[in-house]
């Protein structure tokens, strides 16, 4: 590293845009389990279906981080 | 390592299609793609959107979620047990140590991945059914 290059990085950009983005569908997630938390606080005796539906609700919002980690491999 | 995952989707594909058609006969199709209570000309938007969803990103979710999580979680181990062998065998001094925070980690992420795997394989089953009961639903 020559001193005009004081902050020279190497690696590759793909990596910080599947940070970025990671970021949505952990806010997602976040948000499906809070909600269910809640409701669940509010009538406990419906925990069984609110949880079978947090789960879809999670399979459908985790899928848009596992496109953007499948990303790379297709268009490589 | 795509192969498998990829089976168990196209299978999950092929059922929720068969089941829409068995039910509904080509009117399945029309119910997925055109569906009522839309105004005629939001067909234009609603009808290729509909068609990227169900057709197309539905397999393709359900065979990239088990591939992924599978990748991710080895990605996740070869990152916890590398560093635990060069903090062993290549660090000196202090950083020795390190190995052992490292080795911990491996082995915690190992329990998580197994809990991963049975939590997926819920999930596709879930999502399977849910697939096929909106293609056996009757037309609003």
């Amino acid at each position: 590293m020559d001193a005009v290059n004081i902050a020279e990085l190497s690696g590759n950009i793909a990596v910080v845009g599947y940070g970025l983005a990671a970021i949505g569908p952990g806010i997602g997630v976040g948000l499906v389990v809070s909600k269910t938390i809640e409701s669940i606080a509010r009538q406990p005796e419906l925990a069984g279906r609110l949880q079978v539906t947090m789960w879809l609700g999670i399979a459908f919002t985790e899928a848009l981080a596992l496109i953007g980690l499948a990303t790379p491999f297709i268009f490589a | 390592m795509i192969g498998i995952p990829l089976v168990l989707a196209a299978a999950a594909y092929v059922t929720f299609i068969y089941a829409g058609v068995k039910r509904h006969g080509m009117g399945f199709f029309k119910n997925a793609l055109f569906p009522s209570g839309v105004p005629v000309y939001f067909y234009t938007l609603v009808t290729p959107i509909e068609f990227l969803s169900t057709f197309i990103l539905r397999p393709v979710t359900l065979a990239l979620r088990l591939l992924m999580n599978m990748v991710a979680g080895h990605l996740l181990l070869v990152l916890c047990f590398s560093a635990t062998h060069f903090f062993f065998f290549q660090a000196e001094g202090i950083f020795q140590f390190f190995g052992a925070g490292t080795l911990l980690f491996g082995f915690a992420f190992t329990l998580f991945e197994i809990l991963v795997s049975v939590l997926q394989a819920y999930v596709f089953t879930l999502l399977t059914t849910v697939y096929i009961q909106l293609a056996l639903a009757d037309e609003h």
